[in-house]
């Protein structure tokens, strides 16, 4: 980590459209009319939201995004002719990610980049400079700092941003960071000591108190659990929570056909839609509602864990602000826990 | 695999073969770039079979490879991308990305008697490895195959019973559901057949594919005939799209039926929920 200089914040949007010569730059931009902010690609004369509101959809929209075209295909009499997609045209720079978001991406690493290595995810990820914004903690629903996230210097970020006064002190982590940093040098001057200090002890209010860990006896302990029930009870089955989960990563592959051609298509799914596991002819293993749910907390707090020894929650709160009846995670894990006390005395 | 994760290759379909009144088995050739290249799997393997323009569907391979040619796949017409299929003709292109998941344990399996437990379409994936072992004759013991279905005209690969009983040290125990006009064999369920066949454990695995149904009493007999579940090896079905472990579908507990299956040993699957 190096801290490279200090960049004032009404440079920023001159420095990225500098970028945008030679990069593709997204950023948090204004979105709809009700003061949202969406990640988006930064065009020139734009203006950047960089400040306490977390994005309604997570960073890995711009590395899973929501509908991606695999390959297209035409037909003629005696061949198929297939045109895999391109899925990056650009190297990219993302400014101001949030740890939380960052840290979701070493989780869908785990999966998109094990072996058969997903090409298109992992061509993104490598053309993508990640510029995180420390973070003071965006709002009551965080708790990063409960699964061991940095919010300030989150591991994955090539490059952090932290605000003092009225700018960032910009420290380099990563080559990819380094290299993004000479590309800055411009805007950037020597911080002054009291800058310097305000950075060294920028900190963030995120909770650190939700326990999400699962009990011991893995998933048959907590499989009857009334968790579950409860859970299921307050869920309409929406499925918002996976839309907004920063760790969420199902996708479903679907066909279009245009006169002798057509392409392949994936998008985003749920374990929350009845389809999700319905076979074609007609059985379903998982047909009832709240077996879906058990399926989406066991997924990201037993599951997962089991595989990849971290719980598939970067504690960012989007699903407990999203859900119509507001439950979080982190009450669930608590009942989930409850109930094997409860079997055990 | 093809070179890229979600790109098929194509599989031009040489021949096509009825197999009952709703089955179809396609043999395909495996071209890249217009040129037929190899296409080498294992038995229990399956691949992603597309029809572009419909979507795509996993099929598991029901052809050897211990004989080189067409690779073979049983097609029963049961939604949009096997309806699609059903209306190929030889000369058509499907595509193709495979072959997917771990395949039967042959290495593990030599030199053991084997019963093989089969209903309806869920002969399919143990027709490659009945054929494997018959191929190999010399390095496994003992071969008894039971297989039903509801009807005779449902039996699935009925030009293979008479090579089947032709080898050595094979049997094969037919049986449908209800007695029918002209049917000689067995009539009853296959767990029944099972049970009054009662080959006792000792040297010899049991190796199962067939309905939900099926496989539950199958599996409660062979246990009460003291059969350990190391011993016992089945092969599951679950709704897939990637097949590649990426797209979460076929998850249950820590395991992706895609990759850490198709083919599973009852020990294993007792360390997940049964969600399938």
């Amino acid at each position: 980590m190096t801290v490279i200089g200090y960049m004032k914040r009404s440079a920023l949007e001159g420095v990225l459209g500098d970028l945008s010569d030679t990069l593709e730059v997204i950023a948090p931009l204004p979105s709809g009319k009700e003061g949202g902010v969406e990640l988006g690609r930064f065009e020139k004369g734009a203006k950047v939201v960089i400040g306490p509101v977390k994005t309604m959809l997570p960073l890995k929209t711009i590395f899973l995004p929501p509908v991606e075209q695999i390959f297209r295909f035409s037909k003629s009499k005696n061949e198929t002719m297939l045109t895999p997609s391109t899925p990056v045209t650009r190297d990219r720079v993302v400014f101001g990610a949030l740890g939380c978001d960052i840290a979701a991406l070493a989780l869908i690493d785990e999966v998109f980049l094990r072996e058969p290595v997903d090409e298109a995810y992992e061509e993104r990820r490598t053309r993508t400079t990640i510029v995180a914004l420390a973070c003071e903690g965006q709002g009551p629903e965080c708790f990063c700092a409960s699964v061991g996230i940095d919010p300030v210097r989150p591991d994955g970020a090539d490059v952090v941003m932290i605000p003092v006064e009225d700018g960032f002190i910009v420290e380099t982590i990563t080559k990819k960071g380094e290299q993004l940093g000479a590309m800055l040098q411009g805007a950037l001057r020597d911080p002054t000591g009291p800058q310097k200090k305000a950075a060294r002890s920028f900190k963030s209010s995120s909770r650190s108190d939700v326990d999400l860990s699962a009990p011991a006896g893995g998933w048959s302990a907590v499989w009857e659990s009334e968790a579950w029930e409860d859970a299921s009870a307050r869920c309409i089955g929406c499925g918002i929570c996976t839309v907004v989960c920063p760790t969420c990563h199902c996708f479903d592959v679907h066909d279009e056909r245009h006169g002798n051609g057509g392409e392949r298509f994936r998008k985003w799914d749920s374990c929350m839609a009845v389809n999700f596991t319905m076979m074609a002819h007609g059985e379903n293993p998982r047909p009832q509602h709240r077996a879906r749910v058990r399926q989406r907390y066991m997924h990201k707090l037993v599951y997962f864990p089991e595989n990849h020894g971290a719980v598939a929650c970067v504690g960012c709160g989007r699903c407990a602000v999203a859900c119509p009846n507001r439950t979080g995670i982190g009450e669930v894990a608590a009942r989930m826990r409850d109930q094997e006390e409860d079997s055990d005395g | 695999m093809g070179e890229l994760m979600m790109i098929p290759l194509i599989a031009r379909i040489r021949s096509i073969r009825e197999v009952t009144f709703d089955t179809l088995m396609f043999e395909v050739a495996i071209e890249k770039d217009g040129k037929e290249v190899p296409f080498s799997y294992l038995p229990g393997q399956f691949a992603e079979l597309s029809v572009f323009g419909v979507g795509e569907s996993p099929i598991s391979i029901t052809s050897t490879c211990t004989r080189p040619g067409p690779v073979e796949f049983a097609v029963r017409e049961v939604g949009l991308v096997t309806e699609a299929m059903h209306n190929m003709r030889p000369g058509d292109m499907m595509g193709i990305r495979g072959p997917l998941g771990n395949g039967f344990p042959v290495n593990e399996m030599k030199g053991k008697d084997i019963l093989f437990i089969a209903g309806g379409i869920g002969l399919a994936p143990l027709r490659g490895l009945i054929n494997y072992v018959l191929d190999n004759r010399s390095d496994f013991g003992a071969v008894d195959i039971v297989y039903g279905a509801r009807a005779p005209n449902l039996l699935c690969f009925d030009w293979e019973f008479d090579t089947w009983k032709a080898a050595p040290d094979t049997r094969v125990h037919l049986t449908i559901d209800a007695p029918a006009d002209g049917w000689k064999g067995s009539v009853g369920f296959v767990p029944a057949i099972v049970k009054e066949l009662a080959l006792p454990p000792g040297n010899r695995l049991a190796v199962a594919c067939g309905p939900p149904i099926m496989i539950k009493y199958v599996l409660e007999d062979l246990a009460a005939a003291g059969y350990r579940d190391e011993d016992v090896i089945t092969t599951l079905e679950m709704k897939m799209k990637c097949g590649v472990g990426k797209c979460g579908r076929c998850n249950i507990g820590a395991k992706y039926i895609c990759i850490d299956g198709p083919v599973f040993r009852l020990s294993e699957l007792k360390t997940i929920p049964s969600e399938y």
